[in-house]
């Protein structure tokens, strides 16, 4: 062991003293405080990515469905609904106009493939035809009487 | 005991060895000004990797570990510095020594200066600051056997700058020269 050489070195570096270092004024802290803003916005942009996959999330749990389109199309049929009850009525608005409240009759028409909340907008449509004009058109099975129906009478006259 | 990523215990640990790494960096590198910058230069490697930091580890080897690898770093680019200089001033007359630039050190810091880095931090570590080879070891990430060679030659290499009058035994061994580290 250099005893001579130790001690000496020991007395060079005990004569460096150095200011009492304050963490406050360190390096690492002004470094740290610069990059603090970029963590802010990265923070921001966080937080709005997961706002926005929350109401994706919301939207599919509430439709049924992933697809915006069908988001949208539930929403205008939500809106429509609360429009033919009533809801969206008030004193300053315009009355509503009468094709306001046919629009969706296109759309209700049996053959097209709607979302299923499209369906209780059908149910308004048959109280507004008069009764003997839907029975009339309408193949309903009161209109052609099945075999079974008619069968009592036939029943007798076979027997 | 301090905790990984805890900002109030960095700034404790901070306080308590930023003077120690200033003497073994300033012992290395020969030069006060120098030597600030790279303790400043690794304490802001050591709060970034700060998280990752694993409390079982002592504290103060894992700051002079970052220290350490920042002298060498700063010695290599010391060097090239020096030979774009040299370039330079080729084919001129020879200027005398900016006394600004003089390192005012201690007669063993002016010589471990010379030393490569690795070398002279070793001897630091040793006989200044107390460590056991074995810490050195995994302070510099070598093994025992390794630091026992690094002090073994930075021995020598000091009793060969600083001459015989230190009372140390001079090796024989002709495979050390005494010039300015090159190999860091």
């Amino acid at each position: 062991m250099p005893d001579r050489l130790a001690a000496r070195l020991a007395a060079e570096l005990d004569a460096v003293k150095p200011d009492r270092p304050r963490a406050a004024a360190a390096r690492y802290r002004l470094a740290a405080a610069a990059h603090r803003p970029r963590h802010r916005i990265g923070g921001l942009a966080l937080l709005a990515a997961a706002g926005g996959l929350a109401l994706v999330a919301l939207a599919t749990l509430a439709t049924g469905s992933p697809n915006p389109q069908v988001w949208t199309v539930q929403v205008a049929a939500g809106i429509q609904r609360l429009e033919d009850r009533g809801g969206l009525e008030s004193p300053g608005t315009a009355p509503p106009s009468p094709p306001v409240i046919g629009a969706p009759a296109p759309a209700r028409t049996p053959g097209e493939h709607g979302p299923p909340s499209q369906r209780p907008l059908d149910k308004p449509e048959p109280s507004e035809t008069p009764r003997g004009e839907r029975d009339q058109h309408s193949p309903s099975p009161r209109a052609n009487p099945t075999p079974h129906d008619t069968s009592p009478g036939n029943d007798h006259q076979g027997r | 005991m301090y905790r990984p990523g805890n900002r109030e215990d960095f700034d404790r640990l901070y306080e308590a060895t930023y003077p120690k790494l200033l003497r073994t960096v300033y012992a290395v590198l020969g030069d006060h000004a120098a030597a600030e910058d790279c303790v400043q230069d690794a304490f802001v490697r050591a709060y970034q990797a700060w998280p990752r930091f694993r409390p079982e580890r002592p504290a103060e080897a894992w700051l002079h570990q970052i220290a350490i690898n920042g002298a060498i770093s700063y010695r290599r680019k010391q060097r090239l510095r020096q030979v774009g200089e040299l370039l330079r001033r080729l084919g001129r007359p020879h200027d005398e020594a900016d006394p600004a630039d003089t390192v005012i050190a201690g007669e063993v810091v002016a010589a471990l200066s010379l030393l490569p880095v690795k070398l002279a931090a070793a001897f630091v570590l040793r006989y200044y600051h107390g460590y056991s080879n074995r810490e050195i070891a995994a302070t510099m990430g070598v093994s025992e056997r390794m630091v026992g060679l690094r002090l073994a030659q930075a021995r020598e290499r000091l009793v060969r700058l600083l001459g015989p009058g230190w009372g140390l035994p001079v090796s024989s061994s002709p495979g050390v020269p005494i010039t300015k580290s090159g190999d860091a």
